[in-house]
């Protein structure tokens, strides 16, 4: 796809963002955004209202005076604390003015001026800072000027140490936006303005999608349609040898790779589904027997294979999972499927597959709503944990009660200390976890390490296994020392291993740590409501803690006291290593 | 030709067209800011398929004054 090609216009967006305006379309927060700046960048407006809107996320956004970076973060006026609060900086090489002595420009000198600012605006706790790589300056020779890519590097080398940092790459933009498309010397020269709105409308992709991520809105599921999705042609019709699908030769090589990027996403954690209008049979005899075939079964957390409305199926297999709707992505070759499914579930992504072959690996290598990191352990293992829980219900239906189901499961839970190998799963766990999330704080990395080394604060991982397999570390809990007391800021579980009184298990094994560890009698506590959380509203008084305070904007606080235990139900194996 | 210019600039201001006179200039039409004036341009190189130089860019400041100028480029 050309990427020039397709970006919206400041005149077309304006239709788009009147329907954001209307009351209860964007769900999610809203995302305070000031730039720091020496050039015009109010032109990308439009584009972030836009982008941010699409992934549930409202915004405000201000423009700081010219060449007035180094005031305002000294004044304080950019350096609000917060998770949604985005600072970025927006400057072009020519109206700085360092490192641009008699020498001539020093990309070294540069980077020390630049991040030496950075770093004291993540001074600032929680806001994110969005830096980007520098494009030439007009007066200079151009994009391979070796202090230019010294800068570029240094940039990119400093931002992939920094979890509160987003880098937009601007080399790597205006080459696939088009370096016609990127800058306008017309602009620049009348109203200092050098961005045009291919390129803004594709920087203003790289943040919402990075906010996005960070706030808990990228997509988890990709469900797909078979026919002339995953292979060319119809099975049914073409039988197994009729359909396309061939590692190498073209057309079939096309759904090949296409099946590659889905397999590599399903790598990265993303699970993935059927929705399929087809005999089950006929697609499961692809699946098992066609040599070209990547995907496998084993692959798939799920799928609804029938005659049925798509829509109904994606909800149905979305409730099964305990997935939200707007977690769904949905690709199909249909644009009669993608209508409808449009039209029922305006939350979910819906991603036409074109109809020639050579373009449909465009449309995964363009998409941006999953998340974009490597690979965790847990990650490689969330489909099969996925597909466990399927078994785990079809054992459930075999129980009279619920309590012997849940004894024969020989439950096995594990709470310990989280160290520093565990960073990267803990601050995914704060920022993924929506429904079962007491308080919903979201952290990143360098916020869990502060806590990990403080002796004020105590983080501790769950970890559950059964009879079916391993969940891994599915749930955390935060609490913080004061004076006379213990306040457990955080209480998270994957929804996962809900239902099984590990939830239970895992607040009595946390309470007795805290009394153990810190001699304190009483330890506190906060149900905080968000737009997901209403099945916890009730959970600390379910668990014997006393209310102390009203409900202040529906938050309500607790009292837990050492001489009230928490019973664990008889069949939970607990461990405590902490 | 005036009202195909009326719409555009309706459009990227984000308000209808009814609400801008026909011989209006850009400090009289609420919205037409030059950081608007800049999508204008797009919007117009696009709907037009022409291209303004600088100079035009920034003398371009009512619909009249735009359409001299589209005319302009198109008639040479």
């Amino acid at each position: 796809m050309n990427a020039s090609q397709d970006f919206p216009d400041a005149r077309s967006l304006n239709r788009r963002l009147r329907e954001f305006a209307e009351p209860g379309r964007l769900s999610g927060p809203t995302v305070r955004i000031r730039f720091l700046r020496n050039v015009t960048t109010e032109s990308i407006d439009p584009f972030l209202t836009y982008h941010m809107g699409n992934r549930g996320l409202r915004v405000t956004v201000s423009h700081g005076d010219f060449d007035s970076m180094e005031t305002e973060i000294l004044s304080g006026i950019a350096t609000t604390p917060g998770e949604s609060q985005l600072v970025v900086t927006a400057l072009t090489l020519d109206r700085l003015r360092w490192g641009n002595g008699e020498g001539g420009f020093d990309g070294t000198t540069a980077f020390d001026y630049l991040a030496g600012w950075w770093e004291r605006i993540l001074e600032t706790d929680g806001l994110v800072l969005a830096v980007h790589t520098f494009l030439p300056a007009w007066d200079s020779l151009g994009a391979e000027d070796p202090e230019l890519l010294n800068l570029n590097g240094r940039v990119r080398d400093w931002t992939s140490t920094k979890p509160r940092v987003i880098l937009t790459d601007f080399d790597l933009l205006a080459r696939n936006v088009g370096w016609a498309h990127s800058r306008d010397p017309r602009f620049w020269y009348l109203y200092q303005a050098p961005y045009q709105e291919g390129f803004l409308n594709a920087w203003a992709v790289s943040l919402a999608t990075a906010m996005g991520h960070r706030l808990g809105k990228s997509k988890k599921i990709l469900l797909l349609d078979c026919d002339n999705t995953l292979w060319g042609g119809v099975v049914g019709e073409d039988g197994l040898e009729g359909i396309k699908l061939d590692a190498s030769a073209y057309p079939g090589r096309a759904w090949f790779d296409f099946q590659s990027q889905v397999c590599e996403l399903q790598r990265r954690g993303v699970l993935v589904g059927l929705v399929s209008k087809n005999n089950e049979a006929d697609v499961f005899e692809v699946f098992d027997r066609h040599p070209a075939m990547r995907l496998k079964r084993e692959h798939l957390a799920s799928w609804r294979i029938n005659w049925e409305n798509k829509a109904d199926n994606i909800r149905e297999l979305v409730n099964e999972l305990n997935l939200g709707l707007d977690s769904v992505v949905f690709i199909d070759d249909s644009p009669h499927e993608c209508e409808l499914v449009r039209g029922f579930l305006p939350m979910v992504d819906v991603l036409p597959l074109p109809a020639d072959p050579w373009e449909i690996t465009s449309v995964l290598s363009v998409y941006n709503g999953f998340p974009m990191r490597q690979a965790s352990a847990e990650d490689s293992r969330r489909t099969a944990m996925y597909r466990e829980e399927s078994e785990r219900r079809a054992a459930q239906s075999q129980f009279g009660s619920q309590e012997d189901y849940l004894r024969s499961l020989d439950l096995r839970v594990t709470v310990r200390l989280a160290g520093p190998d565990d960073l990267g799963r803990v601050a995914q766990l704060t920022q993924r976890t929506n429904q079962f999330n007491l308080a919903t704080n979201r952290y990143g990395e360098e916020e869990i390490a502060r806590m990990l080394e403080s002796d004020r604060d105590l983080v501790l991982l769950l970890e559950v296994a059964d009879r079916f397999g391993d969940y891994g570390k599915v749930g955390l809990t935060i609490v913080s020392r004061e004076a006379e007391h213990a306040v457990l800021r955080d209480f998270l579980m994957s929804c996962r291993v809900l239902g099984r009184r590990v939830e239970t298990a895992f607040l009595a094994t946390t309470l007795d740590q805290v009394f153990e560890k810190w001699s304190i009698g009483e330890v506190r506590a906060a149900h905080v409501p968000s737009e997901k959380n209403a099945q916890t509203a009730d959970f600390y008084d379910r668990h014997g803690g006393d209310r102390i305070a009203g409900e202040e904007g529906g938050r309500k606080e607790y009292r837990f006291v050492r001489e009230k235990a928490v019973e664990i139900a008889g069949f939970v194996g607990t461990i405590t290593l902490a | 030709m005036k009202e195909r210019i009326r719409n555009v600039i309706a459009d990227v201001i984000g308000t209808s067209p009814e609400e801008i006179p026909l011989d209006a200039h850009q400090e009289a039409v609420g919205g037409w800011n030059s950081i608007r004036h800049m999508n204008l341009v797009i919007a117009l190189e696009k709907e037009f398929m022409v291209r303004f130089s600088e100079l035009q860019i920034a003398e371009m400041m009512s619909i009249a004054l735009i359409e001299d100028t589209i005319l302009e480029i198109q008639g040479r």
